[in-house]
């Protein structure tokens, strides 16, 4: 038989089509005929009219050859989107590992030992994935999809290309393959490829996970643990570190810590191997040890069970008691079911789906699913008796909604959760209008969008009109204008209630977007920092970009809060801005920006800045300047300040006196900053004094005294400990001090500055 | 016969080392107390500040979880036991698809984790 194989596969011209008629039992014999001579056309035929259930490519793989790979892959192709239907599909399951040898020496006796050499005839018994088998669904109308077996062990800094290719293959057929791994093993892969790796891998096929690093690292492998809580059926995980002050970073920073909340269900055995000094860290641990013993909650088997059988699940929706859902949404949505997802939300009983606080890891497949599933309520107009879903809400608030619900389901996947009520509001426009409302807050950093916030706008785009998309909070920190233009197209600027921009525009930048800026006639806040001014604009053209910018206030009735910071465009005409504020302000902060005389006399003329409960001046320098008009308005808006921060203006002690008077008189004044001023120990003393009355001060920070500093600058520790002691003692004499710190500069090393708090506090270095 | 006679707690008073919970059709479950506290509903109805009627008689009555579901929970409760603090590996709890729902529900009315 073999001979007659053999000659089978050799013949040049095969005609693909015999395969059909072949006898089952031929088959392995001339599948391991046509991979030693690599005849792929073949493969990729025999692939297709495979007669078992599983394919054990592994152990005929030995050393991985891309060729074949390939060809397997490509024959699976057109089966697994079922373009074809070859009379005996039966193929299930590929199986990448090295296991299941006997296979092919059961079928085909001697011949495959010259295939692979090492094969022995112990039987291997092959675990099936736990998930598979254990119960026909009810209804087939959900393709089970192909299950590709692998042991990961990713040992050098990049994928080889026989795996990334693997990969590749897979991404593209999200949701037709579910790649299952037993065995994950992460040498010194860099997080970002091993992070990818894992969100392509079916959670619940994992069940070892070894984890190893030999380089010492920043970011500990803590980054790794918020997986780890999908991995419900992990039993093994090893960490082993090659450098002990490795394991007391993660100690202390995160990565037991979260593990400790991550496997509440989780594995059965965990081991640390490391260097040396374990006895430190024996209390983490033990802890551990301790945390993960126990079985998991009957709500959590059942709801899993539920979920393994997604037809099952769909079924079992319309019956589900309301309180029930959010925590079995939560099960779904962290195990990627994405069609009991996609059932979910068109039977959602609440109102509001608050996705946004379950999406910490995006996840491209499930976020999928959920989209599915408003399609189908946003245009069949599916008639469910529950259908109530009204408002998607992406943004990251609404933890309690799911703590309320589940507290237990929610610890586990939210482990940062708390109980802390924060009223979402309702959008002010466009109410009841639409079918389905959208709140997402947009963060907008990388050069490019990430994969589900393309999704997410791809989806909206297409469906304009049914759904409208809502954003109160618009971030922009790294792209360009051009490249969020769509983006700001798409959304209803006049449900946007707070920007910030902080990315390094130009002058001409900013007031291409001033359009945009005044149709936000919501808008709040408005921060804006970095704005630089190029030098080929001419004084008159800058003039003209201002005026395109300034202008636009006035179309904005609600502004309360502006912070500009570091945009040097305001310097002499500060004016200009200030006469188009239409509403008063509550909060102004221009910090880090020149401004000259008459700016800060305008500040203190301007009618919006009356009612001011912060007002932030840190990092203009006052130097060389009159106090005088910051009295005036320190005056004016003594009645309301809150907040007033005056840090690394410059001021000296001859400035200080103008502004005293009025500074006695901010009785409700909660905050004060003023480091930064180099004044002497007499002024200090002075300043002193007169915050004495404010009895509502709760923290303040003043400079060292310029006496701490030696010649050239230089901090004398002794002295600045001495001086501190004393004002301390003369504070408490006075009053009681809720927070008082003495604050040097800043150390240009660290950033930090040493202060003379309650004990005294040094930078480190 | 003669011998020594075995007694077993009974499921009377507040302190008994069983109790009895009742399901909807009738059918009574003995288990031991300690299994049954697994349950936080269970913990609370018989331990609470005397407001339960349960406390008395150590029984409680489920008028919603038929004996189907019921015996499953008690099954739980023994697995749930049997694995905290030990370190055999935890096995499968097997469900099977037909009672999925009601004790889904039956679950979450019982709270049942360990504290």
């Amino acid at each position: 038989m073999e001979l007659a194989a053999q000659s089978l596969v050799r013949e040049p011209c095969l005609d693909t089509s015999i395969l059909d008629e072949l006898p089952g039992e031929v088959f392995p014999l001339m599948f391991m005929e046509a991979f030693s001579i690599r005849h792929y056309e073949i493969l990729q035929a025999m692939v297709q009219t495979w007669p078992f259930p599983r394919l054990p490519l592994g152990s005929l793989m030995k050393t991985p050859h891309l060729e074949t790979l390939q060809a397997v892959l490509e024959g699976l192709d057109s089966v697994v989107y079922m373009m074809i239907h070859p009379r005996r599909w039966k193929l299930q399951v590929l199986d990448l590992r090295n296991v299941d040898e006997d296979f092919w020496t059961s079928w085909s006796g001697s011949r495959a030992l010259l295939c692979s050499p090492e094969a022995t005839s112990k039987r291997q018994t092959v675990e099936d994935h736990p998930g598979t088998g254990e119960h026909k669904p009810l209804m087939m109308f959900i393709h089970e999809p192909l299950k590709v077996f692998i042991d990961v062990g990713l040992k050098e800094s990049t994928l080889d290309e026989w795996l990334s290719y693997l990969c590749g293959w897979i991404h593209h057929k999200r949701g037709l393959v579910q790649l299952c791994c037993r065995k994950v093993q992460n040498y010194p892969m860099p997080e970002s490829h091993f992070r990818k790796l894992v969100e392509m891998v079916y959670p619940d096929s994992i069940q070892e996970s070894e984890v190893q690093r030999k380089c010492s690292l920043n970011r500990p492998p803590g980054k790794f643990a918020p997986y780890l809580s999908q991995l419900s059926e992990l039993h093994r995980v090893l960490v082993a570190f090659g450098y002990d002050h490795e394991l007391s970073v993660c100690a202390q920073q995160q990565f037991i810590p979260e593990l400790e909340t991550q496997t509440s269900a989780g594995p059965r055995g965990f081991f640390i191997r490391m260097a040396s000094h374990i006895n430190e860290h024996q209390d983490h641990v033990h802890r551990l040890k301790m945390s993960i013993r126990t079985p998991p909650r009957l709500l959590e088997l059942v709801g899993r069970s539920l979920l393994k059988d997604q037809a099952l699940a769909v079924c079992t929706l319309e019956e589900l008691p309301t309180e029930l859902s959010p925590p079995l949404f939560m099960e779904a949505f962290s195990r990627r079911c994405c069609e009991a997802l996609k059932a979910m939300v068109q039977a959602w009983p609440f109102p509001r789906l608050p996705l946004g606080s379950l999406m910490k890891t995006p996840c491209l497949e499930t976020f999928q699913a959920v989209l599915d599933g408003l399609d189908a309520l946003l245009t069949q107009g599916v008639r469910l008796r529950r259908r109530k879903l009204q408002v998607l809400d992406l943004q990251d608030v609404s933890e309690n909604f799911w703590m309320v619900w589940s507290e237990a389901t929610a610890h586990r996947y939210l482990p940062n959760a708390t109980r802390k009520r924060k009223p979402t509001q309702d959008c002010p426009v466009m109410r009841g209008q639409q079918r389905l409302t959208v709140f997402i807050d947009l963060c907008l950093k990388n050069r490019t969008l990430d994969e589900c916030l393309t999704c997410l706008f791809l989806w909206v785009k297409q469906r304009e009109g049914l759904l409208h998309l809502c954003c109160k909070k618009l971030k922009v920190l790294g792209t360009s204008l051009h490249k969020i233009k769509n983006i700001l197209n798409m959304v209803n600027p006049g449900c946007i209630q707070e920007v910030e921009v902080n990315c390094r525009w130009q002058l001409p930048d900013l007031a291409e977007f001033t359009p945009y800026l005044g149709q936000m006639r919501n808008l709040h806040k408005l921060a804006v920092s970095h704005i630089d001014v190029p030098r080929y604009i001419s004084p008159e053209q800058k003039k003209e970009f201002l005026t395109q910018f300034t202008s636009q206030f006035l179309k904005l009735q609600h502004v309360q809060k502006l912070y500009m910071n570091c945009v040097s465009f305001l310097e002499g005409h500060l004016d200009q801005l200030l006469s188009c504020l239409m509403t008063p302000l509550k909060t102004l902060a221009i910090t880090n920006c020149v401004l000259s005389e008459p700016d800060l006399r305008h500040l203190s003329q301007s009618p919006s800045l009356s009612q001011l409960t912060t007002l932030d001046l840190s990092g203009i320098s006052l130097a060389n300047l009159s106090l005088v008009p910051l009295q005036l308005l320190l005056e004016k808006v003594a009645a309301t300040l809150e907040y007033l921060d005056l840090d690394d203006c410059g001021i000296e002690d001859s400035q200080v006196d103008a502004i005293l008077p009025a500074l006695s008189r901010c009785f409700e004044l909660t905050t004060f900053s003023f480091r930064g001023n180099p004044i002497s120990m007499a002024t200090l003393e002075n300043l002193l004094s007169h915050t004495i009355r404010l009895n509502n001060l709760c923290l303040e920070l003043y400079p060292a005294p310029r006496e701490s500093y030696g010649a050239y600058g230089a901090l004398c520790r002794r002295r600045f400990a001495q001086l501190g002691a004393e004002l301390m003692g003369r504070v408490k004499d006075l009053r009681q001090p809720k927070r008082i710190s003495f604050c040097t500069a800043c150390c240009p090393h660290c950033d930090h500055r040493a202060f003379y708090a309650l004990e005294v506090n040094q930078c480190n270095c | 016969m003669d011998g020594e006679e075995k007694t077993y707690g009974g499921c009377e008073g507040p302190d008994a080392m069983y109790v009895k919970l009742i399901s909807s059709d009738g059918h009574e479950f003995i288990v031991k107390r300690e299994h049954a506290l697994t349950s936080g509903m269970i913990k609370a109805m018989l331990s609470g500040p005397g407001q339960f009627a349960e406390n008395e008689t150590s029984e409680v009555n489920f008028r919603e979880i038929s004996s189907h579901v019921l015996s499953k929970v008690c099954m739980y409760f023994t697995y749930n036991v049997h694995y905290t603090n030990s370190s055999i590996e935890i096995s499968k709890f097997p469900v099977t698809p037909e009672i999925l729902l009601e004790l889904l529900v039956a679950a979450n009315f019982l709270d049942c984790k360990m504290k």
